[in-house]
């Protein structure tokens, strides 16, 4: 039998009463680069802010390897859209890195030399060694992103939910950074990512989640990425379901009933 | 007494209350600077205010029941009802429509009328004790004692401890707050520490600064560390070093002059510190207006020596050189700031005066030609990559010229080749 990285059961999530997504259900085997896709606003990120306990669901959970993600936290490293954090706090590139260091030992302890050179180790791996002491508001957005990818490759985990990591940056680095996450999958990590892209998203990627309010399909990319199945994502919301939404929001019925 | 001997005096711990004073405003300086630092990052240096101000009722009711002026019980009442505010700010601002900063606005104004009102009970009650009971509005760092300098020390005690400890989740946090909610530090945890880490410093300092100033010893100082570093750690420590040195000339002005108050003359230092970073820390104003200043006078000096070049290409030696008028009617501008840049080319051995005419000596020609060169260039290569007509390059190229350092012209050479004529069919110069 072949075992899921990740299990999600029945995932709805709500922003004050007006559901961003209903009853999501699917399962990734291991060791797979998944791209989460689906048009703006369809709940891409918000999905993976809830399998990471980010925000608030309203019912349904998420497994990762088998477990809740209590149990497994330090196999799991999650990179946030670029633009969630201050650019210009006072840290270098090489202070960003060792942060992800801090994802599996004890907050109140040093980083040991073994930490340090860990860090330096995954920023040569993206190409960023020689900006380590830069500060992190002289980096273009590319390369902020390499900053970010390295933090979490020093993390060493075994799943990575990334969000939207090819935004806003140049082709170069987008190249690089698909690079890097193949590289990845070939270990054996499983990797998330969120895109919205379709062109590139058949090169990249060899499961599909396509998610809109509500899930789609999710399966390996040659069954999953159909035309049928892109014209559902992109064919709108259905109306029903917006419109309930409205429903709710407007009345502040909750979306699951109180146990 | 001289102001040297005061000064010796002042810092010799001779004089009991001088001491008390000293080491109490020195403390709260390293502590509010160090937790200004967190509360600046984290960009709720509003909330600051808020909880300053709503501590006047809680001390007010810390006195009403206790009917002393017993620092512990005003300090326990006033950072009872600044817990209180920080509570209600963030119900009001999590439940209501109403958003941060009017949340902050209405728990403030309100807890402070509530403070005002019984401030005047309490003054008008006949008892004894309440006299000074004001002076926490402004602070009155003088009347420390000893009594209140032993709380004072518990509460910085407090400071200096969970800095340290939880050093790492504040550098984290404040970073990034998702990613660090993602590794499992508990986000309401981090900020109610930060939150309980203001109230302390301002419980602290309402007895020195005062309600209505102490967000200013906690702003100011980080807000002036964060113009000289780009490290998390020493911009607390730079900060704490800011508080405490002003603290310190802020005690010891009033001590020269006893009718000048503390806690205003502290703040007043503070803000000059302020801003002297704003204007002359490396990344601040004066060096960057220095910089474009330099710049402006570098434009010009090529753009003179690109001048007696192209005005030599034109004469083609009929003459022997060119005059300074002829520089500064060819390109309009005024000949005294011509003269200056001529002056210089000539320190610089570009150019040599010969009777009232410039000539480019060799480097200088060589200069002159690198400029023409890249200019040209670089018209070619908008009208050939950026498909821009010849006559919209020009003025591209001008700018252009000044920037391009070796390393961008080697690359610009390389795309380009050698192309012998320029988008208006002029020569491009590569010298020998």
């Amino acid at each position: 039998m072949q075992t899921n990285s990740l299990e999600v059961h029945d995932l709805t999530v709500s922003y004050q009463h007006n559901p961003v997504l209903w009853n999501i259900n699917f399962n990734v085997p291991a060791g797979k680069l998944t791209g989460i896709i689906g048009p703006n606003g369809a709940g891409k990120s918000t999905l993976l802010k809830a399998i990471m306990e980010l925000t608030p669901v309203s019912g349904g959970y998420a497994k990762l390897f088998g477990k809740s993600l209590e149990k497994v936290r330090t196999r799991i490293a999650y990179v946030p859209q670029k633009d969630a954090v201050d650019w210009d706090f006072p840290a270098t590139v090489l202070d960003v890195v060792q942060m992800g260091r801090y994802g599996n030992k004890s907050l109140f302890r040093k980083l040991s030399k073994k930490d340090e050179d860990i860090a330096v180790e995954c920023l040569s791996k993206v190409e960023m060694l020689d900006y380590s002491d830069r500060h992190i508001s002289e980096l273009s957005g590319g390369q902020k992103q390499r900053v970010f990818i390295a933090r979490a490759l020093a993390q060493e985990a075994d799943m990575y939910f990334m969000d939207e990591p090819f935004a806003g940056i140049d082709a170069a680095s987008e190249k690089q950074i698909i690079d890097i996450l193949l590289k990845m999958k070939e270990e054996g990590k499983s990797i998330f990512v969120v895109h919205h892209d379709l062109q590139s998203a058949i090169d990249y990627f060899d499961w599909i989640i396509l998610i809109n309010t509500r899930l789609i399909a999710s399966g390996p990319i040659s069954t999953t990425f159909t035309t049928e199945n892109l014209k559902e994502t992109y064919g709108g919301k259905l109306t029903l379901l917006s419109k309930l939404g409205q429903e709710l929001k407007s009345k502040q019925f909750p979306i699951r009933e109180e146990e | 007494m001289n102001f040297w001997e005061q000064l010796i005096y002042f810092f010799s711990f001779t004089d009991a209350n001088v001491s008390n004073v000293l080491i109490g405003t020195l403390l709260l300086g390293i502590a509010s600077g160090m937790v200004g630092t967190l509360v600046v990052l984290s960009k709720k240096t509003l909330i600051i205010d808020a909880i300053s101000h709503s501590m006047l009722p809680g001390i007010c009711i810390g006195f009403m029941l206790s009917g002393v002026k017993n620092p512990v019980y005003l300090m326990l009442g006033g950072m009872s009802s600044a817990t209180v505010a920080v509570y209600l700010i963030a119900e009001i601002s999590q439940r209501s429509k109403i958003k941060v900063d009017a949340a902050i606005a209405i728990t403030l104004s309100i807890l402070f009328s509530f403070g005002v009102i019984m401030l005047n009970v309490v003054q008008n009650s006949g008892n004894p004790n309440q006299s000074g009971l004001n002076d926490f509005l402004f602070g009155k760092a003088a009347s420390m004692l000893r009594k209140d300098l032993y709380m004072f020390g518990g509460l910085c005690l407090i400071i200096f401890i969970c800095l340290p400890v939880f050093f790492r989740h504040f550098k984290i946090s404040l970073f990034d707050p998702i990613f660090a909610q993602s590794i499992g530090i508990k986000k309401y945890f981090i900020q109610s520490i930060i939150s309980f880490l203001i109230i302390v410093t301002a419980a602290a300092g309402v007895q020195t600064v005062g309600i209505i100033l102490i967000s200013a010893m906690i702003i100011a100082p980080a807000s002036a560390a964060l113009f000289w570093t780009n490290n998390f750690r020493l911009t607390m420590i730079y900060a704490g070093i800011v508080g405490a040195g002003c603290s310190i000339v802020g005690v010891f002005i009033s001590f020269l002059l006893p009718e000048m108050p503390t806690g205003p003359w502290i703040v007043v230092m503070l803000a000059s510190v302020s801003i002297l970073s704003v204007l002359f820390s490396p990344s601040g104003l004066l060096v960057k207006q220095i910089q474009i200043r330099k710049n402006k006078k570098s434009i010009l000096r090529e753009n003179v020596l690109k001048t007696v070049y192209k005005l030599k290409e034109k004469i083609k030696g009929k003459k022997k050189g060119i005059s300074t008028e002829e520089v500064s009617n060819y390109r309009p501008t005024a000949i005294r700031k011509v003269r200056s840049a001529l002056k210089h080319l000539k320190r610089k051995g570009l150019v040599i005066k010969g009777g009232d005419y410039w000539t480019l000596t060799e480097n200088g020609v060589q200069e002159a030609e690198r400029i023409v060169r890249v200019h040209r260039l670089w018209e070619l290569y908008l009208q050939k990559y950026m498909h821009l007509p010849s006559n919209y390059v020009h003025n591209s190229a001008e700018s252009i010229e000044h920037i391009v350092t070796p390393e961008i012209e080697q690359a610009l050479a390389e795309v380009m080749g050698k192309p012998e004529l320029d988008p208006h069919n002029q020569k491009i110069p590569y010298g020998k």
